[in-house]
Formats: structure tokens, sequence, C-alpha cells
């Protein structure tokens, strides 16, 4: 069960009366839940309880065949000798003949079982506990538990001493899991393959799981005969009744007695196990895998500074020489000397053509001494201006 | 049919697809350069050799140098431009560059030249061009290149703002004012040209041989004196 969904006190169903005893939620249900090692181990353990099988080693062996040679228009494979009978003549030993022997006949010297570390086997026993107290994984693995009011489902410890099991399917109806078992039941089928004629000819589903606590139960013989439902001791939880298959989300149906145990079984994620030497539950790196909301929550975000909305950018330099704004921002007298250039520039183009019309036009004596005397008053003018505009410069620099 | 409305065609505007074309031309390009520039990444015994005694043969003749007399200026103002100098420099030429602010090619500073400062300038002669810039280029390299320097970051200076808080106090509130310092070599020069980024300028399309020969005899380095101003228009 995940650690955020997990409620730390569970109600024990009771049969009759309407007081509901509550326990505390095992730490054992809060486990990090491992698929990967829940199938390792279920593969490993299914494989320890077989037994050797093998070819007899005298299979197709069982004549003095010898082959009849070359000459005879026959292959030269060992045929059986005599006569008489339609056998005499037939080929043999080979792999290819019928009544020969197999290719490479198997032996019984074969890797039948496997070792699987303690440690292991725990954490797998533990993750399948875990998630038989999840809805959405035991529903998931096609459990009946519409009808249950909770899960993990705890009753009461009068539940040990039922004796028959008509009784039993009546304890089962009433807290809802009836469905399951008879679902169980209706699955039962003639198995699909060669099984049939290898002792494994019928089929049926998994229902719920009763586990007890008190050792020598009478309601052991009450359910394990009802169709579907399986029996375990809690001291002694099979990973194969568990995880059938390989697979997380058995409907378990736990006794108060048996609940309170898994404490002391199992132990918790900082306190050792009272019965299993020296385990611990494993610990998963990120306790909340939501890490979207860690980050978003009040705890953090009150925490860290607040986000920079006001981005510094450096200005644009533009170049001043040839863009006249940025010109004017750093220099305002730009304006006035670049109009003073051009008016300057005007005052010369003036006066080079009065120059020139004054070369090209033939004047007599009087006109041309009246000429001379305002000229040289025009000269003087534009003399002083100039001067002036030099002198405003020199100031200026 | 006919009642359809008439819509103008999709199209793609051909400067987008001029664009897109010399763009595909100049990837090609980079990844030529870049297969030969892997090619040549590997260096030979010979090329370390030719490195060391370069180095060698420089803090040589750089001693041999100090010994001659110091030249003069003839002008309150002057600019270094740092023409050449990468590996072929031995680590106290690149010293005394670096205190003169030429860190990398092609960046040029105003300084005031005091004994000192020659003193510096024929330690690096090989590798630098200095003279004597006009009132032109002077104002022209701080307008379109100025950068202040402001707590070791380069900032442009676009708006007197910049100038006044920080040269304020001297007397010195616009960039015609660091022109006037940098051109009369004012009394608050050493102020102005601390307060101002060494220039980077570019390369220039012609100009610069690549010669470490001094300029009087028909190389790149050494005192161009007025000449400078030639240089600077092109690498402005």
């Amino acid at each position: 069960m995940a650690v955020a969904a997990a409620r730390p006190i569970v109600s024990v169903q009771t049969l009759e009366g309407d007081a509901t005893p509550t326990v505390p939620l095992p730490d054992v249900m809060k486990a990090s839940i491992r698929p990967d090692i829940v199938n390792f181990v279920h593969s490993n353990i299914s494989r320890n309880s077989r037994q050797p099988y093998a070819v007899s080693k005298r299979a197709g062996h069982q004549t003095s065949a010898e082959s009849w040679g070359t000459g005879r228009a026959v292959s030269r494979i060992p045929r059986v000798p005599g006569g008489g009978t339609h056998r005499a003549g037939q080929g043999t030993f080979g792999n290819m003949c019928r009544g020969g022997r197999m290719f490479a006949p198997t032996k019984i010297w074969r890797r039948w079982h496997r070792k699987i570390n303690v440690q292991q086997k725990r954490h797998a026993v533990v993750s399948a506990i875990a998630a038989s107290a999840i809805p959405s994984l035991v529903q998931a693995r096609g459990h009946r538990i519409e009808s249950v009011p909770e899960l993990p489902l705890v009753v009461s410890d009068t539940v040990e001493s039922v004796e028959k099991s008509k009784e039993a399917v009546k304890i089962l109806q009433k807290i809802g899991a009836f469905t399951d078992a008879e679902k169980a039941k209706l699955s039962h089928g003639i198995r699909p393959g060669k099984g049939k004629m290898r002792n494994r000819r019928y089929i049926s589903g998994k229902g719920p799981l009763i586990v007890y606590g008190t050792e020598g139960a009478k309601a052991i013989k009450a359910f394990r005969n009802i169709p579907g439902v399986e029996v375990a001791n809690v001291d002694r939880l099979n990973l194969l009744k568990l995880a059938p298959g390989g697979h997380l989300g058995r409907f378990i149906i736990w006794t108060k007695s048996a609940f309170e145990k898994l404490d002391s079984i199992y132990g918790s994620f900082d306190k050792a196990s009272e019965k299993k030497n020296g385990y611990l539950l494993p610990r998963p790196k990120m306790i909340n895998s939501d890490l979207a909301r860690i980050i978003n929550s009040d705890e953090v975000q009150s925490v860290v500074r607040p986000i920079k909305k006001d981005v510094k950018r450096a200005p644009l330099k533009k170049n001043p020489l040839t863009n006249l704004n940025a010109m004017l921002k750093l220099n305002p007298y730009a304006k006035t000397a670049k109009r003073m250039a051009l008016l300057a520039e005007k005052q010369r183009i003036v006066a080079k053509k009065e120059k020139l019309h004054k070369k090209r036009n033939i004047v007599s004596k009087e006109e041309a001494s009246a000429i001379k005397a305002a000229g040289k008053s025009v000269g003087k003018y534009l003399c002083f201006n100039l001067k002036f505009i030099n002198i405003y410069i020199n100031s200026i620099l | 049919m006919a009642e359809d409305d008439s819509k103008p065609l999709n199209y793609i505007s051909e400067v987008i697809l001029k664009k897109r074309k010399s763009t595909e031309a100049w990837a090609l390009r980079k990844k030529e350069q870049f297969q030969q520039k892997k090619f040549q990444s590997i260096r030979k015994p010979e090329d370390f050799i030719h490195e060391y005694r370069n180095k060698e043969v420089d803090l040589i003749r750089m001693k041999r140098r100090v010994k001659r007399k110091v030249p003069e200026a003839n002008s309150n103002t002057m600019i270094i431009i740092r023409i050449q100098g990468k590996k072929d420099m031995h680590p106290r030429t690149r010293k005394v560059l670096y205190s003169l602010g030429l860190r990398r090619r092609f960046s040029a500073v105003f300084v005031k030249p005091s004994e000192g400062i020659m003193a510096k300038l024929q330690r690096v002669e090989p590798y630098v061009t200095y003279g004597y810039p006009n009132l032109k280029s002077i104002k022209e390299l701080i307008y379109k290149k100025g950068h202040a320097r402001m707590e070791q970051r380069k900032v442009p200076l676009t708006d007197n703002n910049i100038i006044e808080q920080e040269l304020g106090k001297f007397g010195i509130v616009c960039i015609e004012d660091m022109v006037h310092q940098i051109y009369n070599a004012g009394p608050h020069f050493k102020e102005v040209a601390r307060f101002m980024w060494p220039f980077e300028l570019n390369k220039p399309a012609e100009g610069l041989k690549g010669s470490k020969t001094i300029f009087k005899e028909g190389g790149d380095t050494g005192n161009r004196e007025d000449l400078i101003n030639e240089l600077i228009n092109k690498m402005n």
C-alpha cells in the first residue's frame, strides 16, 4: 500500500453486535511493492517442487538390428532381423525411425531446483502482503470485492472457532467475500493442452485466502473445502498463495489475531523482526514519488525565492556616427553644429557664384570703381562672419 | 464553382527563399571547415619545438631592445593598438601587454606618453603599433566603440547618465568632456582612460601585412605618428 494512501487504523468486521473494534495497520502493509522480485521468486519457488523425469535409457535400443549394407537398393539404416511379420526389415535405432531412439535422450541429472536467497524471499512475501491491501491491485487481479466493506479485510477471532462449512459459507456471505469464491467455482474447466493426460486435467481460478493466527484452529477444515477458498497460517505464509502465478493482489481475509501478529513477524522499517532474524522491511528511495506535488507544496514554496519577473537587458548600442538620434542623446550640440556647417556650406556656394559672375561680365570704369568699393565691404563682412564661426568652434572645443 | 470566392495563392516570400538558400550554403561551408579543422587539430612535435623556440627568441630580442635608448613621443596623447601576437610571445611579453590593457588582438587604448609607458612600448614593440591620434579619430572611436568599465562589466556608452554617475565628481558629465580630456591630455586623463574599456577594433581589410618590422622600415609595428589615423579609420 502506498504510504500516502495508508490509513493508520483498520476496522475489525464483527459478525454479531454493533461494536466495531479497531486494530492498527501493520508496517508491512506500507512496504514498497516490487513486482519484479515477486515474479522472480515465484518462478524459482515453483521449480523446487519438481521431480526428475527422463526417457528410458533403453528406449529404442531393445533389438538386435543390423544394417543390410549396400547392394539392396535400400538405405543403410539398421533393420530388424527375422521374418514373418511386417516388423521384420523395418528401420530402427535412428531417431528418424519409428520405434527408434530419440535424439540426445534426456537424463534425470538436470538442474531441477533453484536456490533462493532468504532475504529475497522475504522481500517477495512482504511485497505480496502490501499489494493485497490495495483495492485496485486486488481488482486488477480479477477478484470480486465490490461488496467487501474494507481492505485489508479483518474479521474477528470468532471465525477461527467455526466448525461447519455451512457456517463458513454464511460468514463469507456476510462479509461480502462469497462472490469471489463463487467466481472461482464457476471458472472450473478442463485444461487446454497435454496436461490433461499428465494428472493436471482440471483448472480453476483462485478465490479468497483465509489467514488465521491460532495454531490448530477448527476453521481450517471448515473453509478449505469450499471451492476457491484457501487457508494459511500467518506464521507460514506461502508466496505461491499470496501471489499465485507471480501476480500481485491476492484477496486476503485476515483474522484479528493473525493481523496483530504481522508486526512481530515482519517488523517495521526501523525495528527488526522478532521471528525472522534481523529482517527489516525494505525502504524505498523516495517515500512519496509524486515529485511535482512535493515541489508545489506549501512547505517548499514558502522557502524558495520568488520568481524574478523583471528582466534586465542591456540597451542596444546604436552607432552615433550614423544614427542621428543616438548622436543627439550623447551630444545635443551635434544638431547645432550640423546646421552651422550646412549654412556655412551654402554661404560658400553663394560667394563662389558671385565671384564667377563678376569675372565673366565686362563693366565700365565708373561701374568698376563702384563695384570695387561695394566688393570691399562685402568681403569684409564675409571675413568677419568666418572669423566669428571659427572663434565659436574653438571656444566650444 | 463560380460562386466560390477567389483567394490569393499561398506563397513563400522570395526573401525567405534566398535566406534559406544562403543558410544552407553557409552550413555546408561550415561543415567543410570543421572537417578540415579536425584534421589540422593534430599537432606535431615540430610545432611545439617551433613554438618554444619562438618564445625563447622573443625573450632574447626583448632583452636586447631594452638596452637601446627609450623612444620619445611628440604628442600629448597616444593610442596603442595591438596588431598581433598569440603563441609566439614569451609570457613576460604577454604580461606587459596585459598591463597596458591589450588583452586581445586589435584592441586599442589611449595613453599619456610618459617614460614608463614608452619603456613598456619598447618591450612589446613587435606586437603593437602606436601613434598620435587627431580629434576626428578620438571622437569617432569614443562615440562608436566606447564602452564603460563598471564593476568589471562592459557597459556600452548609450547615455550620458552612465558617465555622469561615474565621473561626475571630476566635473566630467558627458561624452564630449571625455573627448576633451583625451585629446588635450587634461588633468583627469587617467580617470577617463581607466573608465573606458579597451576598444575592440575590426580587422582592417588592407593595411596590415603581418610583419613585425618597424613601420618606418616598411613593416607594421612601432610608431606611426600621424599616419595612425588612417589605420584607425580602417579599423573603426
